[in-house]
């Protein structure tokens, strides 16, 4: 990366001398350079249905003028392109900075960082060849079909693979560059019985499993060897009741509880939300500044924490875009709401001294916003395993991964629904239910926590379609978290 | 200006270095994309993207493989094709695959850009929201809301001689009128910037949120509380996107999951006629005249007057199925989306109802305008799905338009729910989704009995 990423950062460094000059307006230049490079095979019953290699870079350039953002981007890497993109960059701001002039944006302190920063990669996963590849697939597809016999009506399993190549430069300083590598399996099957259809998917459904990493993480989720589990786990839903209606204690396992973080604790501390800047699409936050250090989020257990410098994590870097470097911020302590994922503007309108380092843009060719970086329910220290948790329950619920989910504009109600529920009795698993979902209010749900998991039960989780921002922009993150467990839950059946 | 005769002429030149090798699909999408984000009465986001794709689909034999790159300079096209072929060589013979797109007819395309939007000036999108800004303040009121515009161009050629080339423009205006105790929103989209009125949006934005303050709370208990419906155009284009994706994409009826799998020609719903157009430019409905493999467009009909009629395929859905492609492979950069084959331009028929006589009808129920957050994986066989209201939920009392009502979630099986329908709309709005280049054609609709679950607090 060295030799390209110099000249890039050259080429930025020095269109953000030119951009920053008195004669264009601009107090503040931020040029970007992302080479992003992607590739994904899906397999759907031995057929390959899928298998390409995508690649994409461009310039994206972020100005301030008159106290106004403007941002343009445009493909590729020669200098035409950056002139192009910082010219329209400019007056893009100039025509916003004509409305509202009194609102001007105020940007937190930031020293400059110099410094790159890559992804630990054990082995590329670009360079591990197509034919293993379809191998790992094909193998997984024929396992599960085999073992749900005629019931199959579909196995699929996908390998994905990103990396990204950022150089980021500043007029303020920043010159950095890193090179961010995430790779990811996952597989599905669905089986199906008269009217009835079903499925079960490992690790997650939709993203798989996906971590920072090379090859290793794909080796690490070991979809053979999920293969019967998940296939027999599949005909059982066939054969299991509906979730029964009623208010139960409900235990969820890593692969949901992730969601539930990411819907009900990382959307809503997301500052520009909470100062209705993503009102247009995605919706507000009921964590408004003013109960900022001064609301009941949950139990004492819940500890809600923003971490960019988790190992592994989709929200794990050296530094935002914004030249922020990886920290590490609490969101929820003891149940108190005390911090919120900030940029360096909602930084300085909270009145923090610096930005908590959350902005990051999907690629070249998006304007750079407040996204989640790995935010995760700390595990409590002693704190039990899944099967002790289990044995510590006397009539509950247990429930897996996500199927639906849906949740309203101020991060309030939602509503998630499961592949798969088991009934808990007397602190042993009993029988399998179908169809599960439960409902309920963001600050009540955590609030009923009785129990959070320890160090050894925690596990960090990936999801790479995060949805926000108009244009739409997709992006990864990371949440962590062990077992844990809630009172008194509305639960019934889908 | 984005030329789409270019962007083809580059596809010639890649096909024409490729020739007498494998046989190859290329197909190409330039975009430019002006965007204008605003909250508080403040621009939050402004930005200016030009950007192009190119995939390239090698056939080595009966294995295919694609890669993409966004560029069209011929080395970068021609590296593109050196990746495509190894993607192919890895993977084992496909026996359903049936080659790419033949050439035959041309199909014959009629431009449909505006000059404005193709100007791409951002002083443009900045007076619209200077109008917005503007008419909310007069009413106390701070503004919201996101003005796009978008310059378009496809293009698809493949070495058996499929040859197709198409551009177009789209325009969207969305404002959200707010303070402390309200908030609603008003929107429209249109292919031609100048038929967006920022005036008119703003003042019907304006007017909702009057109405809603201080929002009344509706009892509801979780098995569900009916309330008689009206939903707005852009409620019943979520549904639709929901209906899209878990059924009408014929992967879904392979694996049975779709509501339609095993029902096509059988009665599922009321009588609602849904249909996928992107040729025919309805309500102003954008054309696109063919699909990423070149397959041309045609009307689709997937529900006539509630009975399943047929499902969108592309063409290795097609090959399983032992048809052929309705044109609905999916759109370059639709990175969103996994699930091949699905309507991306779904119209349901309008009634013969006027918006007003649909609210008369109803003794006591909600004007839904929109809907937020549906999910529609809960049982995919009934259509059941959630989610919530938005943006100026009201109720109806006597047949008249009453005061704001807190937000609501709803749990109902869209099919079971169109059984219930009372009424459409003649007039239908162009409505945009949130997948790939979605838009829907949609009248607002009475249904009786919509089950409602939930509250936020």
């Amino acid at each position: 990366m060295d030799r390209d990423a110099d000249a890039l950062l050259d080429a930025a460094e020095a269109a953000v001398r030119r951009l920053a000059s008195p004669t264009s307006g601009a107090s503040y230049v931020e040029v970007r350079h992302v080479t992003d490079e992607r590739e994904q095979l899906t397999a759907r019953d031995e057929r390959v249905e899928r298998a390409f290699h995508a690649a994409s870079e461009g310039f994206g350039v972020r100005v301030i003028v008159d106290g106004a953002w403007g941002f343009a981007a445009r493909a590729g890497r020669d200098p035409a392109a950056l002139e192009a993109a910082g010219a329209e960059a400019l007056r893009v701001a100039r025509a916003a900075a004509s409305l509202a002039p009194a609102k001007r944006v105020v940007l937190a302190d930031q020293a400059p960082e110099r410094g790159r920063y890559a992804t630990p990669v054990a082995r590329d996963p670009f360079a591990v060849p197509v034919d293993e590849k379809v191998a790992l697939l094909a193998t997984v597809t024929r396992g599960l079909r085999a073992r749900t016999g005629p019931r199959a009506r579909s196995a699929t399993a996908t390998l994905s693979a990103r990396r990204q190549k950022k150089v980021l430069c500043t007029s303020q300083g920043a010159r950095v560059a890193q090179e961010l590598t995430y790779t990811g399996c996952g597989m599905k099957v669905v089986v199906a019985s008269d009217e009835l259809v079903q499925h079960r998917s490992y690790p997650m459904e939709l993203d798989g499993g996906v971590a920072a990493g090379g090859w290793e993480v794909v080796e690490r989720f070991d979809l053979p060897g999920a293969v019967e589990r998940v296939a027999d786990e599949a005909l059982a839903l066939l054969r299991a009741p509906p979730c029964p209606a009623g208010r139960r204690v409900v235990i969820l396992d890593t692969p949901q509880l992730a969601l539930q973080i990411h819907e009900s604790c990382g959307h809503p501390t997301e500052c520009d939300r909470a100062y209705g800047e993503e009102v247009s699409l995605a919706g507000a936050s009921f964590l408004t500044p003013d109960r900022l250090g001064r609301f009941r989020y949950g139990s004492p257990l819940v500890n809600l924490t923003a971490d960019a410098t988790a190992p592994g994590g989709l929200g794990t870097f050296g530094w935002d875009d914004e030249g922020v470097p990886a920290t590490r911020t609490p969101l929820v302590a003891a149940g108190e709401f005390v911090g919120y994922l900030t940029s360096r503007e909602t930084a300085a309108r909270l009145g923090l001294l610096r930005s908590g380092g959350c902005v990051r843009a999907e690629s070249w060719n998006r304007f750079p916003i407040i996204r989640m970086v790995n935010v995760s329910l700390e595990p409590q220290p002693g704190g039990p395993s899944l099967d002790e948790l289990v044995a510590d329950t006397d009539d509950g619920i247990l429930l897996g991964n996500n199927r639906s989910w849906s949740i309203d504009d101020l991060r309030l109600n939602f509503q998630f629904g499961c592949e798969i529920a088991w009934e808990v009795k007397g602190g042993r698993r009993t029988r399998i239910l179908r169809n599960p979902v439960y409902t309920g209010s963001t600050p009540s749900f955590w609030g009923a926590c009785d129990a959070v998991g320890g160090p050894d039960a925690f596990r960090l989780w990936g999801l790479t379609s995060c949805g926000k921002g108009d244009p739409m922009q997709l992006m990864a993150v990371g949440h962590g978290c062990p077992p844990a467990r809630f009172r008194d839950v509305a639960v019934g059946s889908g | 200006m984005i030329d789409a005769d270019a962007l083809l002429a580059a596809l010639d030149r890649a096909l024409l270095r490729a020739r007498g090798g494998d046989p190859c699909e290329l197909s190409a999408r330039a975009e430019r994309l002006g965007a204008t984000r605003f909250a508080n009465s403040r621009v939050t986001q402004t930005s200016d993207v030009l950007d192009v794709t190119v995939q390239l689909r090698v056939a080595v034999g009966q294995r295919v493989g694609a890669a993409r790159v966004n560029s069209l300079d011929p080395e970068a096209l021609a590296g593109a094709m050196i990746r495509a072929r190894a993607m192919a060589l890895g993977q084992p013979e496909d026996p359903s695959f049936l080659g790419f797109a033949a050439g035959g007819a041309e199909v014959a395309v009629v431009p449909d850009i505006d000059p404005e939007i193709v100007a791409g000036d951002p002083a443009a999108r900045a007076a619209r929201v200077g109008v917005a800004f503007a008419e909310t303040a007069r009413a106390g009121l701070a503004a919201a809301g996101l003005i796009q515009t978008a310059e378009v161009a496809l293009a698809v050629a493949t070495s058996e001689g499929a040859r197709r080339a198409s551009v177009g423009t789209l325009s969207r205006l969305d404002v959200i009128a707010a303070d402390d105790s309200t908030s609603a929103r008003e929107g429209a989209m249109a292919t031609r910037l100048r038929a967006l009125d920022p005036r008119a949006i703003s003042e019907g934005a304006v007017r909702l949120a009057e109405r809603w303050r201080d929002p009344v709370e509706l009892p509801v208990v979780p098995d569900g509380t009916p309330y008689d419906v009206v939903l707005g155009p852009a409620a019943v284009a979520e549904a639709l996107e929901w209906l899209s994706l878990i059924g009408f994409g014929a992967r879904s009826l392979e694996d049975g999951s779709s509501f339609l799998a095993g029902r096509l020609g059988e009665r599922i719903s009321g009588p609602v006629t849904i249909y996928d157009d992107a040729v025919s430019g309805e309500d102003g409905c954008p054309k696109v005249p063919f699909d990423a493999e070149g397959t041309p467009k045609a009307r689709l009909t997937l529900m006539e007057r509630g009975i399943a009629r047929a499902c969108a395929h592309d063409r290795g859905t097609a090959a399983t199925a032992h048809t052929a492609s309705t044109g609905h492979a999916p759109p370059l950069g639709d990175e969103l989306f996994d699930g091949g084959a699905v309507p991306q331009h779904l119209h349901l028929a309008a009634g013969d109802q006027t918006w007003e006589s649909l609210v008369g009808r109803v003794e006591r129920g909600l004007w839904v305008p929109r809907f937020h957050y549906v999910n529609g994986l809960l049982d995919t066989r009934r259509a059941l799905m959630t989610g919530m209201t938005r943006d100026g939920l009201c109720l109806i009392e006597g047949g008249k338009l009453g005061r704001g009502v807190r937000n609501l979630r709803w749990t109902e099986s869209i099919l079971e729910a169109l059984e219930r329908i009372d009424g459409l709309t003649k007039e239908r709005q162009l409505v945009g989704g949130s997948l790939g280049d979605s838009v829907y054609v949609c009248p607002s609709v009475l249904i009786r009995g919509f089950r409602f679950t939930g509250q936020s607090r």
